[in-house]
């Protein structure tokens, strides 16, 4: 069987939860051919993969938003005729979008996305869009909005996905318009996994940009819910990790049939019988398994960690992750360091983890944004409490769902609040029976619910079931 | 040319009668002021040849020397003018002004440099004497380089300096020659000659002075203009046409049965040429009605239109491209119709009055053609103007290419046919030409907005 993995901004350029998670997914599945067709942001980054690709990827396509290559004028320029037009209508008012017909014209003529753009037909459409809802805008403006809309929209669906038995996207977004448009146009099942729900994320990411102006923010917002909903309507089976993600893919328009949830999973029996902590080491450990970027909110991390030293003199804090990603984040936590003049603070960079989460007490995860982190899971396989914020799957990770009386498996607070998390670190850090008692909790949720064996059984059955049975001829 | 017309206006509306005889003048001197010179000059040379008995064969060849200094000069400086004129504009607008002066340098020395390759040798096999062919070639070259000079002075909208110019040079001019005749005795035929180009000389060095003290620096960069002419090609080259096709009918007729040799050397046509000139002065009132009222009228709205282009709600560019467009028909109805009553009204004038000159005979039956010949082709120099201000390079050179064309072909045939034929070859240039860019012109603007967003020049709007 050949599956065509379709992923936007991670894989294999990004060192990340979602970027393991295909390495992970691919290396299972060694029996399985995997065509990776992979959207990048820079032209730059082309070739340079931060993960060895497993031997059962036989194809990477490797297309980039930023590209100079939107194709050279040509001699005699391509004239949309009337279908044609009335289709990329369709697309651009966002009504009743002729999806198939917007697949078939991509996929069968040869496009230049700057002729079409900068031609009198895409021009009309302009006027058309701007007289419905943004008649009193800077035409100009809105004209060339539009234009930066749809460029990296068309040079990624020009290069329409290889053939293959089953396509696997991992977001929504253009994504999953390049595997609606493998299943179009090959009649082939459309799996979809989300991780992080890609429209909200790009509306957060839009409401506080400064690129655009205001009234053109909704029009971007828009542009990429109907992105979305084009994956949505395709996909066979549509996955997520998490109740929360779920109840919002149905809110935004997938249908509750196609929703299900199948959590990340970890090989718990690797991380129960750790290296501890030194019988002679009397401070205690505090670590959080996190990249050094602003979404982690380490800043906020350290300044937590300073209350915490000034209550637990023998503290001492450990930050295991990459600082290399986002050197100027990073410079920025140092200084921060410095002016606060917090003393047990260590770098760690990227490390196995499995060699420092066993000598932890505590672990602590601040992010401003998550998905289901799969360090989490990690940290509760081998025992220890947690104090999380409450975004993404955390607090269902922590507390567990309804059907769920395992306990807690540590304490859940709200984002960027230093104080409480300060004071969540605390208490977990004069109670050692607490911690105890919530590692414990974690451990069995971890064993009966996020194991490894059980996600691989469910994506085998999900691919068994839409793709047909496993084997591949080498 | 539309800051001189706004200029023009300012004058204009201080009423008196005064202001306006100033702003007439000044309109003229920067528009038609090389014919107006030449009309001054020759009714100068004629007085004087009168007045001092000259031999008949003498004032053709002095006549003859002068026109092809005019012409030739006229033909390379306004061809090589056009993409000056660009270069330039978008060296001020880009705030680049120390590479203007080396440019004037280098314009000059290549303006020197065609007329020498074409001059020198044309002067060394004529059967002249060799003070004379001097003479003529140092006219030559010194009228090309007075006309590069009025571009610059043009785009610095200095032209109360032009007229300026040109009135010191007459005076030096008058004076030099009343020195070489009276105290050095010199032949008159040779003083007119160096008079009239000391005449020049001082003119040019006046606007040269201006020029200098207006731009400071120099950045030596004295060739860089050149890259103009790759990139502008089609100016370049519509610029030719149309500057050749305006004189292409005459050196047709100069081998016809109507043409003359002078001395050997000289061909050309006293009656087609003479005809040619009375058309030309006939129409001169159209390029002064166009740059005071046509163009700046049109000016405003198109200035307007484009800042709706560019900030401005789809209604607003609309609305402000309906004005223009309105503007635009009703100035050019305006012309047209304006002029063509003064021009009826000067041909009827002119053969009811000229036999009292002395014109007589075939002049007077070519010239109503060519009169109205001249109206079309201005007609169709306005329209052009106006494909520029679009932007519509290709357009410009379509029209001129036909005006050329038709001028070329239409003139060689009626060589043969009979004199009652002779002039038709610039009316039928111009009317085609004409009614080329009209059609042109209304295609354009329907499709004005294609053509503003989607042609990917960015920001090209200019003035």
């Amino acid at each position: 069987m050949k599956v065509c993995l379709i992923a936007e901004g991670c894989y294999p350029y990004v060192v990340g939860g979602v970027s393991t998670w295909i390495q992970t997914l691919i290396s299972e599945f060694s029996d399985v051919e995997f065509c990776v067709h992979t959207i990048g942001v820079n032209e730059e980054d082309r070739g340079r993969f931060k993960y060895e690709l497993p031997q059962n990827v036989t194809e990477v396509h490797e297309i980039f938003l930023n590209t100079k290559n939107t194709g050279a004028k040509r001699k005699t320029a391509y004239r949309v005729d009337a279908v044609e037009k009335d289709v990329l209508k369709s697309l651009m008012l966002n009504e009743n979008v002729r999806w198939n017909e917007v697949f078939d014209f991509f996929s069968q003529k040869e496009i230049h996305p700057m002729e079409i753009l900068m031609g009198k037909e895409f021009l009309d459409l302009a006027m058309e869009v701007y007289y419905k809802s943004y008649s009193r805008t800077v035409f100009v403006d809105f004209l060339w909005t539009l234009r930066s809309m749809y460029l990296p929209f068309f040079t990624i669906i020009k290069n329409p996905v290889p053939e293959a038995d089953l396509y696997h996207s991992v977001s929504t977004g253009y994504a999953g318009v390049l595997a609606s448009m493998g299943k179009h146009l090959y009649n082939k099942p459309f799996l979809l996994t989300e991780h992080g729900i890609y429209t909200r994320e790009r509306e957060e990411e839009i409401i506080k940009a400064q690129w655009t102006k205001g009234y053109f923010k909704d029009m971007w917002i828009q542009h990429f819910y109907k992105l979305s909903r084009c994956a949505y309507d395709y996909a066979d089976k549509v996955v997520s990790l998490f109740f929360v993600n779920r109840d919002l893919q149905i809110e935004l328009g997938c249908s509750d049939e196609k929703a299900i949830i199948i959590p990340n999973g970890i090989q718990e029996e690797k991380y129960v019988d750790l290296p501890g902590k030194d019988e002679a080491e009397e401070a205690l450990a505090i670590g959080a398994i996190v990249r050094v970027v602003p979404i982690k909110d380490i800043k906020t991390m350290i300044m937590a960690f300073n209350e915490v030293k000034m209550q637990v003199p023998n503290a001492k804090f450990y930050i295991m992750g990459s600082t290399d990603e986002d050197p100027e984040y990073y410079e920025e936590c140092i200084k921060l360091l410095d002016s606060l003049g917090t003393t047990d603070v260590v770098f760690t960079g990227r490390v196995d983890v499995k060699a420092y989460i066993g000598k932890m007490d505590i672990l602590v995860l601040t992010s401003i944004s998550e998905a289901q982190p799969i360090s989490i899971l990690e940290g509760m396989a081998a025992g220890k409490p947690w104090v999380v914020t409450n975004v993404g799957a955390c607090s269902e990770l922590i507390e567990g769902t309804t059907d769920d009386n395992l306990g807690s498996a540590g304490l859940v607070v709200p984002t960027m609040n230093i104080g409480r998390i300060a004071s969540a670190i605390i208490r977990l850090g004069k109670d050692p029976g607490l911690r105890r008692r919530m590692g414990d909790a974690g451990q069995r949720r971890v064993r009966k619910y996020y194991s490894h064996q059980d996600f691989i059984s469910k994506y085998l059955e999900m691919y068994e079931m839409l793709g047909g049975a496993l084997s591949w001829q080498a | 040319m539309a800051g001189i017309g706004f200029e023009l206006k300012k004058l204009f509306r201080k009423s008196g009668f005064f202001n306006v005889f100033k702003g007439v003048l000044y309109a003229s001197a920067s528009t038609i002021g090389p014919i107006i010179l030449v009309i001054i000059a020759l009714l100068v040379i004629h007085t004087l040849m009168n007045v001092f008995n000259i031999p008949y064969i003498q004032r053709e060849i002095l006549s003859s020397a002068i026109l092809y200094a005019f012409v030739f000069s006229l033909i390379i400086a306004t061809s090589i003018g056009t993409v000056l004129s660009r270069y330039i504009s978008d060296k001020i607008f880009n705030e680049e002004e120390a590479d203007i002066i080396p440019s004037l340098y280098g314009s000059i020395a290549l303006v020197t440099g065609i007329t020498g390759i074409l001059g020198i040798p044309f002067y060394i096999f004529a059967r002249l004497p060799g003070l004379f062919s001097f003479g003529a070639y140092s006219l030559l070259m010194i009228l090309a380089i007075v006309f590069v000079l009025m571009h610059y002075v043009s785009a610095i909208k200095e032209y109360r300096k032009i007229t300026i110019a040109f009135l010191i040079g007459t005076i030096a001019g008058a004076m030099i020659g009343s020195l070489l005749f009276y105290i050095f005795k010199i032949d008159i035929i040779y003083v007119i000659l160096y008079a009239m180009a000391c005449c020049f000389l001082f003119t040019a060095a006046y606007m040269f002075f201006v020029i200098r003290s207006f731009f400071k620096a120099d950045s030596k960069k004295y060739f860089e203009f050149l890259g103009y002419f790759r990139e502008y090609k089609l100016i370049f080259i519509s610029g030719f046409f149309y500057i050749l096709g305006l004189y292409v009918h005459n050196f047709i007729f100069w081998f016809s049965p109507i043409g003359n040799v002078v001395a050997d050397t000289y061909r050309c046509s006293y009656t087609y040429d003479m005809a040619s000139f009375l058309g030309m002065l006939t129409n001169l009132s159209a390029t002064v009605i166009f740059v005071v009222k046509v163009e700046t009228n049109f000016h405003q709205r198109y200035q307007r239109y484009c800042y709706a282009v560019m900030g401005g709600s789809l209604d607003e560019i609309k609305i402000a491209k309906k004005d223009m467009a309105r503007i635009l028909n009703h100035e050019l109805f305006f012309i047209t119709e304006v002029q063509l009553i003064i021009t009826l009204t000067l041909i009827c004038a002119g053969i009811a009055l000229l036999p009292m000159l002395g014109f007589g005979g075939l002049i007077l039956d070519i010239y109503p053609i060519l009169a109205l010949g001249y109206y079309s082709v201005f007609m169709m120099y306005f329209i052009i103007v106006f494909l520029y201000y679009f932007d519509d390079q290709k357009g410009a050179l379509y029209v001129s290419g036909i005006f050329l064309a038709t001028t070329i072909l239409i003139s060689s045939v009626t060589v043969g046919m009979g004199t009652v034929f002779y002039g038709l070859g610039l009316l039928a240039g111009g009317v085609a030409a004409w009614i080329a860019g009209f059609f042109r012109l209304k295609t354009l603007l329907r499709n004005i907005d294609y053509h503003m967003f989607c042609n990917i020049s960015e920001g090209k709007v200019s003035e």
